[in-house]
């Protein structure tokens, strides 16, 4: 488990979490790895890939709203 | 890390139902020529075409003209970009930044309309006044405002960014309501109507909202990743959104199944082929021989305002 920082776009509401991976991020936040997309450092990050601690990532929900 | 499975390197993104990991050149490429096979198949643009791409400031627009651009040599066709500023306070402002950033980027034409300035009122101010859903006015009018830009213009067809989670949203709402007629309006391209209508493609019928977000940001492509304050997150197309792609991850390739069989049957759902009537006021493609936007503006402002518009567009032409 690492402790990391998201920001949700859209929004940019802020956060701090524990997580293994990209994908069990997203579950905690409710989400899934056809709706999001998790960026560090700008480059997105594959659902099986591992966070470090004190990460900063950006998830953003691609899906628009109707 | 895993890797690219057509070079080795890095990948970026993990395509599951082509059990495929890409690295950023080969997904840009795999979503071009997803786009490239579509617009070949549904023989969505000619050669010599000129073609309006709608774009809202958005990812699915910047993806659109940004594939759009990198198609048109190799295909023979040009393209001329459309945003229509809504009036909508901030949004708006964004969006219409974010649109004419990417012209400059692309290297292409743009044409920008505002609402207010044509029709004397922002689309807010316009769906008050008609006591209607703000999004169901704002559909009207754009759909208005690019059909009267692409006659002016001489653009033989209008594209839009509508994605596969759209049209799989859609379909599966015309389902749920009964509405089957609906899923006849869910083509991926519909023909001109000459003089009256521009025709409409859809070249990113198969392209996933999460692949076009991709390919804008690897590319990238300026866009306004906002929502707009109007869209509601708990109306039925997203939820249906969030549902299609829950089953997504258990069964990936159910959405594309369902797209490309929407675009192989979409004749075969009731609902019949109804012949266009040339609006008695501007002239455009109609129902019944009054367009929306003239049934709209003659209730709001007194009087229809189609053909004010058209003249406006007409100038903007030149």
């Amino acid at each position: 488990m690492a402790r990391v920082m998201v920001r949700l776009l859209p929004g940019g509401e802020e956060r701090a979490l524990e997580a293994g991976t990209v994908r069990e991020l997203l579950t905690k936040l409710g989400g899934d790895t056809e709706s999001y997309v998790v960026l560090r450092d700008g480059r997105p990050l594959l659902p099986g890939e591992r966070l470090r601690e004190g990460d900063s990532l950006v998830v953003v929900r691609v899906l628009s709203g109707g | 890390m895993a890797r690219c499975s057509v070079c080795g390197r890095p990948a970026v993104a993990e395509v599951r139902y082509a059990r495929r990991y890409l690295c950023e050149e080969h997904f840009q490429e795999f979503v071009e020529r997803k786009v490239e096979r579509e617009v070949r198949r549904h023989r969505m643009i000619r050669g010599g075409d000129l073609v309006l791409v709608a774009v809202s400031g958005g990812k699915d627009s910047a993806t659109l003209a940004g594939v759009l651009a990198r198609l048109q040599d190799r295909l023979g066709f040009r393209v001329i970009l459309a945003h229509i500023d809504l009036g909508i306070p901030v949004y708006s402002e964004r969006s219409r930044e974010a649109s004419l950033s990417l012209a400059r980027e692309l290297g292409l034409d743009i044409r920008v309309v505002s609402v207010k300035e044509l029709l004397g009122y922002t689309v807010p101010e316009l769906a008050l006044r008609a006591r209607r859903p703000t999004c169901s006015v704002c559909g009207t009018i754009k759909r208005y405002l690019l059909n009267a830009m692409a006659i002016e213009l001489g653009a033989r067809v209008v594209a839009t960014g509508h994605n596969a989670d759209d049209i799989a949203a859609y379909a599966l709402k015309a389902f749920l309501t009964q509405s089957l007629e609906d899923l006849r309006k869910q083509r991926p391209a519909n023909e001109p109507v000459s003089g009256m209508a521009a025709g409409r493609i859809k070249p990113l019928y198969t392209v996933y909202e999460k692949e076009s977000f991709l390919y804008a940001a690897l590319r990238g492509l300026p866009f306004y990743h906002e929502e707009c304050p109007h869209a509601r997150l708990t109306s039925m197309d997203f939820r249906l959104k969030q549902l299609v792609n829950k089953l997504e991850e258990s069964f990936p390739g159910i959405k594309l199944q369902l797209v490309r069989g929407l675009a192989r049957n979409w004749d075969k759902y009731p609902g019949e082929e109804w012949t266009p009537v040339s609006c008695r006021y501007c002239g455009l493609i109609s129902y019944s021989g009054e367009c929306a936007l003239c049934r709209l503006t003659r209730r709001v402002a007194g009087e229809p305002l189609g053909p004010r518009v058209r003249r406006a567009l007409s100038r903007l032409a030149r």
